[in-house]
């Protein structure tokens, strides 16, 4: 044995004995309390931060609708245990059962809680598109979580594929609420919904929008991006639940579309001038956004992501 | 699970243990860590003494040898990697060969790189598939035998959000596109950067198709060799550790006006070739536009 498991294994002697004698742990560790954001309408908050150990992976926000006879849920967070605190959360705050799981799109942060609301037989919708690369997919990011989070943490998580889809931007009756799920065609991710409750004029952005967080490229397509961006700004809303970061207000919104044009501009610059992908990954900057979240990891992973795509042109 | 506040202690019990016990996993499982000893890991020793017999590899290598690559790669398919000589190649004083081995890859020697004095700098940059979390080595060998070694540790996962696979057969019939390019103005007698891409799948035989739930065979270019006025300038006898549409850059000397030529063999003996006419200005001529 290495020095280093040696240590290993008194530090796991040491928490194991600790945790047996004290049993002082809270109910789910780093889960959030749902902040009323309008009349019946919820969000938990997550850190915003990269999935880590020490946050749970509870970093991307979800939340709930509560209408005259049933809940609707928007997303779902990183893990079984944490769809089945979300169960608890809610009937802290209503009696009334939950309806509908709206998936707003396919990201490992987001889909692995619908587990546990798929146990009490309730609805998993989705766009056509999220619900195919969650059954593609999925299997690769949940081994991707186990491994950063652990067997513990992600005991029980398992891909739900989502049993009701559509197509297109539709309005829906869920527990008697009107809801407009939008969809602008390809953006962040094939099949982006954007959840608006229009009584309140709150509007559940999915991956469309983060706040103090760069967004992660991964199926994006820019243009359609910036496009659904548009949309929404056109849309009279109060309100702003972004995948990542605190509500936004007015303008605020339009951070991303900001990060994303010159990152892309920069990119193109780069390439056009023969730059290399690993000098392109080191020197590509947005200054402006160097204090966000996720900078660091995800600012030359996005230039690759262009740069690639430029290749192939 | 979370039923009632006395369940919740239990639990929390249970899964602290099971937790406590998880943290010693790397110790079972032996997954690469970054803390690792490098010299250490017996898949790079059993290739080191089949590959250079016993011939000291000079693992502080900083003086002749850089690798550059991501710590965390976002798409384990795609990670981008620079390996940089640290000084210009002479008739006397050279780098010959380059080796590329990825220590916890299912076939770790990702494949060599030659280069000559015509060269001119023995520098590669190009893309390699990495499986899981690994320490990654470029080995050079000088021309007067001696080795020397780079290492950096690189965290990779699996692609869980890259495009879904595209149709294997179309992939197949599109490949063998090659595109050759020098980047900038050439200057005679001036190392000179250029880069070729080579469309084509590159697969690793490894890997189910999503859509068709097949593995199809792997199959991938094994050989690209670079000459510039009909002399070598960069050999690379690679394998399916190089990612999906190979491209590399890499540096030749360009003289008066000379042909770059790409010749390109995969694993079914199919040929590709590219050629590029470089004119060089005189190196007087560059200097006096400065």
């Amino acid at each position: 044995m290495t020095r280093r498991c040696a240590k290993l294994l008194i530090g796991a002697l040491l928490i194991a004995s600790v945790t047996l004698t004290s049993f002082a742990m809270a109910a789910l560790a780093g889960m959030p309390a749902p902040v009323a954001i309008a009349p019946g309408v919820y969000a938990f908050i997550g850190t915003g931060d990269a999935v880590a150990p020490a946050n749970h992976g509870i970093v991307a926000n979800n939340g709930f609708i509560v209408g005259t006879s049933g809940v609707t849920v928007i997303d779902t967070g990183p893990s079984y245990r944490y769809g089945r605190a979300m169960i608890e959360a809610i009937r802290k705050v209503t009696p009334l059962p939950v309806k509908l799981v709206i998936i707003t799109h396919q990201a490992p942060e987001f889909v692995f809680g619908a587990a546990a609301f798929h146990d009490e037989d309730v609805p998993i919708l989705a766009h056509v598109r999220t619900a195919q690369l969650i059954r593609e997919r999925c299997s690769v990011c949940l081994a991707n979580l186990r491994k950063m989070l652990g067997e513990d943490e992600m005991a029980g998580s398992r891909v739900t594929v989502p049993n009701r889809t559509i197509d297109g931007t539709t309005e829906i009756d869920s527990g008697g609420r009107k809801l407009q799920l939008l969809h602008f065609g390809p953006a962040s991710t094939p099949g982006d919904l954007a959840v608006l409750d229009p009584q309140t004029g709150v509007l559940f952005a999915g991956s469309l929008v983060s706040n103090g967080r760069i967004p992660e490229l991964r199926n994006e397509q820019i243009p359609g991006w910036l496009g659904a961006l548009e949309n929404l700004r056109g849309l009279d809303l109060k309100t702003v639940v972004p995948a990542f970061g605190a509500p936004l207000h007015g303008d605020d919104i339009t951070q991303t579309g900001v990060y994303l044009r010159e990152l892309d501009a920069s990119v193109k610059r780069a390439y056009k001038n023969g730059m290399g992908l690993t000098q392109a990954m080191h020197t590509v900057q947005v200054p402006a956004f160097s204090n966000y979240k996720l900078y660091e990891t995800a600012q030359p992973q996005n230039v690759q992501r262009i740069y690639l795509q430029l290749e192939k042109q | 699970m979370i039923e009632s506040p006395d369940d919740t202690r239990g639990h929390s019990a249970v899964f602290a243990l099971l937790a406590s016990l998880a943290l010693l996993a790397p110790c079972m499982t032996q997954a690469a860590q970054p803390d690792d000893d490098p010299d250490k890991v017996a898949r790079w020793i059993d290739f080191r003494e089949g590959a250079f017999k016993g011939r000291t590899v000079d693992a502080h290598g900083d003086a002749v040898i850089k690798l550059d690559a991501p710590v965390r790669a976002a798409d384990a398919a795609v990670v981008p990697i620079a390996i940089s000589a640290q000084f210009p190649q002479t008739p006397t004083h050279y780098i010959k060969k380059i080796y590329l081995f990825i220590d916890e890859n299912p076939e770790p020697y990702a494949g060599s790189f030659e280069f000559t004095p015509e060269s001119g700098l023995a520098s590669i940059e190009t893309r390699v598939r990495v499986e899981d979390y690994t320490f990654m080595r470029a080995i050079a060998e000088t021309n007067d035998g001696h080795l020397y070694s780079a290492v950096r540790f690189v965290k990779a996962s699996g692609g869980c959000s890259a495009p879904a696979d595209k149709d294997d057969g179309v992939a197949e019939r599109a490949a063998g596109a090659v595109r050759l390019q020098a980047e900038g103005k050439a200057v005679a007698g001036k190392p000179e950067l250029a880069q070729v891409m080579v469309r084509h799948p590159n697969r690793t035989g490894m890997a189910m198709n999503q859509i068709t739930r097949n593995y199809a065979t792997a199959y991938f270019i094994r050989k690209v060799a670079i000459t510039y006025a009909d002399k070598p300038v960069m050999t690379a006898n690679v394998n399916f550790s190089i990612s999906e549409n190979p491209n590399f850059r890499f540096y030749f000397v360009p003289g008066g006006n000379g042909e770059l030529k790409a010749h390109i063999e995969d694993t079914k003996n199919k040929h590709f070739e590219g050629a590029v006419a470089i004119e060089a200005q005189a190196a007087g001529q560059a200097s006096a536009m400065k």
